[in-house]
């Protein structure tokens, strides 16, 4: 998996790219998320447009951000979602969690 | 839609590497009948999470256990297997992870997802270890 941060009007903005699945690219989200919260970032849109596949690990590591970034009274926005992933969210209810936006700067505007 | 393949069946230490191998050999084994990719592409997850759960809670990712896995062709349905070496578990001690009270869990979604692309999952035993059947109808 690959994972590129970009700051933009303020906002952390973590491009995701290929799989987040169990022993590839989960704990790669975890790490740069941690990252950005331990610099103070509170506004964070996971972009998700790039992302080919996601599994239950991926899932579970989406939501570990969310509560995460909550507890650090920062918040985790989701843009860009493929219509697979979308699918995923609505069948697991991870919809009714995550605000997701159809792209990054809709995500960025609604902070 | 058989064309001679009817069973055909791997066998790997548990390494989580091994679960993309078991994908691809899952889609290539698929590759000559008429199951839109789509659909491919969701009983691939549900193959996935079987084969994670195996490697990790059946073998305790122990490299030394074996996972198999067996897909058997028939004309109105494909039945996917996954064998560990592992005790088995209780079915009904699985928790629903869409209730309010566990949708901030991290883990518990691998089963209940496998079940939504299936048509079937049974809980299977042999004498060396536990399995999960997973049945695709090919009339639906």
């Amino acid at each position: 998996m690959k994972v590129d941060v970009v700051e933009k009007k303020g906002v952390t903005v973590l491009g995701l790219g290929g799989k987040i699945t169990l022993g590839s690219g989960d704990v790669k989200l975890k790490e740069k998320l941690v990252a950005e919260l331990s610099k103070g970032k509170k506004k964070i849109v996971v972009d998700l447009g790039e992302v080919s596949y996601i599994d239950s690990a991926g899932l579970g590591e989406l939501v570990a951000a969310y509560t995460s970034a909550k507890k650090q009274g920062a918040t985790v926005k989701l843009a860009n979602l493929t219509k697979k992933v979308n699918d995923l969210l609505d069948i697991t209810r991870l919809s009714t969690v995550f605000e997701t936006y159809n792209s990054v700067d809709e995500a960025i505007k609604s902070f | 839609m058989k064309e001679g393949l009817s069973k055909i069946s791997m066998q790997f230490f548990s390494n989580l590497f091994m679960t993309d191998f078991s994908e691809e050999f899952f889609r290539l084994s698929l590759s000559k009948t008429k199951i839109s990719e789509e659909r491919v592409d969701w009983v691939a997850l549900s193959l996935r999470e079987a084969v994670n759960n195996a490697i990790i809670h059946g073998n305790k990712n122990n490299p030394k256990k074996k996972v198999e896995v067996e897909i058997e062709f028939l004309d109105e349905a494909i039945y996917i297997r996954v064998w560990d070496e592992g005790k088995g578990f209780d079915p009904s001690t699985l928790t629903d992870p869409t209730k309010d009270e566990n949708l901030l869990q991290p883990h518990g979604r691998g089963i209940f997802l496998i079940k939504q692309f299936v048509n079937k999952v049974e809980f299977i035993c042999r004498n060396n270890g536990f399995g999960i059947e997973l049945m695709v109808d090919l009339r639906k």
